[in-house]
């Protein structure tokens, strides 16, 4: 008896492990094509920098964030995610500030996450393959503050 | 099936008429070994595996052709030889440049306002070897912008 349930309480731990590791994906690393020193993450008297040039700071009060376009919402190594979708090419689009975002395949509308201020960048790609902060339109913006 | 697994050995050993599950009194102060906790365990386990596996079947990108804003030309497809000639056009170049080596895409999708003032047009060709893939095209004004690859 001891040892099926051993079994069982190992399987059942296995698959609840199976089940986590798919909700942490690979982070994303871009190479930028503007190589500013101070740039998100980096610290400075021991206080990590949230927003820099080129990002645009909204005041959402923890309101939800939604899907520009069908895409794919990838994390970045310093907390942020980056949104990209096959029906925009050229351009991905750079969120920070997310408290616990949605990663993977999402519909246009679905929620990606909330946020108490949002730090957007729109990023689009150069001839060389690195990215550029361009800036966004304010109609761009309000798609992804709105539900539709 | 697993309760199968579970009642088998005990009826084997005590060879008494076994209900479905034992109650709640079969040992005492050993709670965690009663069945009817491990059949809970095991409804909320598959209930919750369904829960996952729906998180992870919400979207794979909707079809192209749905977000097709107007057919262009209907039998428009893309060669292999075709493919390989458009992905060696580099951003930033005309989109006559493009246009030299595939005339017409099998649609337009709706103009998007992505960066402030600047209107985004989008063309997708579905490719003759894989129809289930279509190469999206991003101009802005005359320039060629970007592709993507969506797959359906």
């Amino acid at each position: 008896m001891k040892h099926t349930l051993c079994k069982y309480l190992s399987l059942m731990l296995g698959l609840s492990l199976f089940g986590c590791s798919r909700a942490t994906p690979v982070p994303r690393t871009l190479n930028m094509h503007q190589n500013w020193p101070i740039s998100i993450g980096t610290e400075i008297a021991g206080y990590a920098v949230s927003s820099g040039l080129g990002d645009i700071s909204l005041d959402l009060s923890g309101d939800t964030i939604h899907m520009p376009f069908d895409g794919t919402v990838e994390p970045t190594a310093t907390s942020c995610v980056i949104v990209s979708s096959a029906d925009v090419p050229a351009y991905l689009f750079r969120l920070c500030g997310l408290s616990q975002p949605k990663f993977g395949a999402l519909y246009q509308h679905q929620p990606i996450g909330r946020a108490q201020h949002l730090v957007f960048a729109m990023l689009r790609r150069e001839p060389n393959g690195t990215w550029a902060i361009v800036e966004p339109s304010p109609t761009f913006i309000e798609q992804l503050l709105t539900q539709s | 099936m697993t309760q199968q697994l579970y009642t088998r050995p005990r009826r084997a050993r005590k060879k008494q008429a076994s209900p479905f599950l034992k109650p709640l009194t079969t040992h005492k102060g050993q709670w965690w070994r009663n069945q009817y906790f491990f059949a809970a365990g095991w409804g909320l386990a598959i209930f919750s595996l369904f829960f996952d596996a729906s998180s992870h079947l919400q979207a794979t990108a909707a079809d192209t052709k749905d977000s097709c804003q107007h057919i262009v030309q209907s039998s428009s497809v893309l060669s292999r030889a075709q493919l390989a000639q458009i992905l060696t056009v580099p951003e930033r170049s005309s989109q006559q440049s493009v246009k030299d080596i595939v005339a017409e895409p099998y649609c337009q999708l709706p103009n998007v306002e992505l960066r402030d003032g600047i209107t985004a047009e989008r063309e997708a060709y579905p490719l003759a070897f894989s129809p289930n893939t279509w190469l999206v095209m991003l101009y802005e004004g005359d320039e060629y912008a970007g592709f993507a690859f969506s797959f359906q």
